[in-house]
């Protein structure tokens, strides 16, 4: 029990580590243990593959420095799956339930993400208006002599200075596309979370929203050909009263 | 509840509303063709501030179509079901009712389905153009690319197929809110501050603060499917003034239009900016009044200088020759009923 320089272990907690180092010379192990930690703190399989890829590169180094052959084996590994950015596809039974699951998936993230960047926005927005009343009191006449100011005559002077800050705000083309992103994130988490909720309820035989859509579209396309029938029928009279009126006497 | 002020009359059921009539029944029709969003109260808001009631005084039978709310199963109602469906089933019913033609009046996003049916009816034989006689638009969008328009600002990247696929129909409480988002001041903490001076106006003047608190939060659900195709077409493509809009298969072009067209705008709309809502005589082959209000949206139906200002005017532009209905049109409307 001695070390690559000959030196034995110290004590257990020392030994412990020697032995787990010399018994997974090809880093299966801590690899395993590094993929494992990755997953377990990834949202998305984008993610997690992108942690594994990390944590391979950080053992491929690891394996360079102590001049170990595999370091170039994983190195190559890394790379191929850092560059790999597209969901794997879905494999085995039930497919199209496992997509729905993984866009899910991915769309509760997009909807977090999106959420967060409007929130961090209206708090730079609540800031910016905070700073402009406090300014905007320190200049102010009677505040600044210390008088103090009516409720009322407060939120006036608030809604005068926030305001104009506000629809600024609201007009800035980054704050439309943040609110669109956001509105898009919830549709699209909503259409996958419903069309995962309609497969459970047919399976137990219970009407879901894409049966009622059905019907509703059906309901309109009937009402529609009831109009086309009712205007080609006023049509035919239109035509017929022309020709009525232009053998008439005048 | 919002309480009606001037009287009314239920006179006939189409697909997705009521048609009711206020007036005299033998005076000339005028239909009014009101937002699928928010309700037609506002236009009979109060005895001194209802723009229908003015009309009535003015010598007009008057007709709204009221929507009724969307439920589920109208979730895929159109703007063609409700523009070659409702409005030209109105049409019909009055034209046929008075044997004249009837005016229309459309307001804010109604004004556009009556712009579209005015311009429609002129090519489609089945809608015949004789059955109305001119059309008048309240603060209605015609050209949205406009800088200062938030709405299509807003509307631009928003995925609306998707909205409406994952929302079925657009609630009219969650729509409210987003309008109130955009003047959040002035209508939160400037007019809940503004309570004070009210209550110590009466009972009539809470009454009133009450009805116009419960018109801007109670407004009814939008058909999923017709919202969708306005916010895409009339914010995202600038179709109505672009001519690229398709109603019932149809492109419209507001050069079509062959009568005469009113159209009445506020300088300080928030909602309809005043660069979005003017220069309809620019699209227009038929002649076109134009007629700025000072003051906002809500200005337009209930404020007291357009009552003072706007209606007599445009009762003066309907009662011009030409625009009320005289013996020899009279007749040839009469020609146009009967189906």
């Amino acid at each position: 029990m001695a070390d690559e320089r000959g030196n034995a272990p110290q004590d257990w907690a020392e030994w412990l580590t020697w032995l787990n180092r010399n018994t997974d010379p090809l880093a299966i192990q801590r690899v395993l243990e590094q993929s494992a930690q990755a997953f377990e703190q990834s949202a998305t399989a984008q993610q997690a593959i992108a942690r594994i890829a990390e944590a391979m590169a950080a053992e491929a180094k690891c394996c360079h420095e102590q001049g170990h052959a595999l370091a170039e084996t994983l190195q190559t590994w890394a790379n191929s799956l850092a560059g790999h950015q597209t969901p794997p596809p879905p494999l085995g039974p039930f497919p199209h339930q496992q997509a729905l699951l993984n866009a899910l998936n991915q769309q509760s993230e997009a909807y977090q993400q999106a959420l967060v960047a409007h929130l961090e926005s209206v708090t730079t927005l609540a800031e910016r208006c905070t700073e402009a009343f406090g300014k905007a009191l320190q200049t102010d006449g009677d505040a600044a002599n210390g008088q103090t100011l009516e409720p009322e005559e407060l939120l006036e002077r608030w809604s005068a200075v926030a305001e104009p800050i506000y629809e600024d705000w609201l007009d800035q083309p980054d704050t439309q596309r943040r609110i669109a992103a956001l509105t898009n994130a919830w549709s699209a988490l909503v259409n996958s979370l419903s069309a995962l909720l309609d497969r459970y309820l047919e399976t137990l035989g219970l009407p879901s929203r894409r049966a009622i859509d059905d019907l509703a579209a059906e309901l309109q396309r009937q009402r529609r050909r009831q109009r086309e029938a009712i205007n080609a029928l006023r049509a035919e009279l239109a035509t017929l009263r022309e020709q009525q009126q232009s053998h008439e006497p005048s | 509840m919002n309480t009606p002020i001037t009287p009314r009359q239920t006179v006939a059921q189409t697909d997705s509303a009521a048609l009711e009539r206020f007036g005299d029944p033998t005076h000339p029709p005028l239909l009014i063709v009101y937002s699928l969003v928010n309700q037609p109260s506002i236009l009979d808001f109060a005895p001194e501030r209802s723009m229908i009631a003015r009309l009535v005084e003015g010598g007009y039978c008057v007709y709204l179509l009221a929507w009724h709310p969307p439920g589920q199963a109208q979730r895929f109602v159109s703007l063609s079901d409700y523009i070659a469906g409702d409005i030209a089933d109105a049409v019909v019913t009055i034209s046929q009712a008075h044997e004249q033609p009837a005016h229309l009046l459309g307001v804010c996003q109604g004004g556009v389905l009556a712009l579209c049916y005015a311009a429609m009816a002129s090519r489609y034989p089945s809608l015949d153009r004789r059955n109305i006689r001119s059309v008048i638009t309240l603060a209605t969008p015609i050209n949205t690319a406009q800088a200062d328009d938030r709405l299509a600002g807003l509307a631009r990247d928003i995925d609306f197929e998707a909205l409406v696929s994952a929302s079925g129909n657009i609630s009219g409480e969650r729509l409210a809110a987003i309008f109130a988002s955009l003047k959040p001041f002035a209508l939160g903490p400037r007019r809940y501050a503004s309570l004070a001076s009210v209550t110590a106006r009466g009972p009539e003047a809470v009454s009133e603060f009450m009805r116009m608190e419960q018109w801007m939060y109670a407004g009814p659900d939008l058909a999923g499917k017709a919202f969708a195709e306005f916010a895409q077409e009339i914010y995202q493509n600038n179709a109505l003034a672009n001519g690229t809009l398709v109603v019932e298969g149809e492109r419209i072009a507001l050069s079509d239009i062959q009568v005469p067209t009113f159209s009445a705008y506020a300088t300080d709309d928030h909602l309809v900016p005043p660069a979005s809502a003017q220069g309809l005589s620019h699209y227009l082959s038929a002649s076109c009044t134009e007629w700025p209000v000072a003051g906002g949206h809500l200005g337009l139906f209930i404020s007291r200088r357009a009552h003072r200002e706007l209606y007599p005017a445009l009762l003066d532009w309907l009662n011009q020759p030409g625009r009320r209905c005289s013996a020899a049109t009279k007749g040839l409307a009469s020609h146009s009923q009967g189906d």
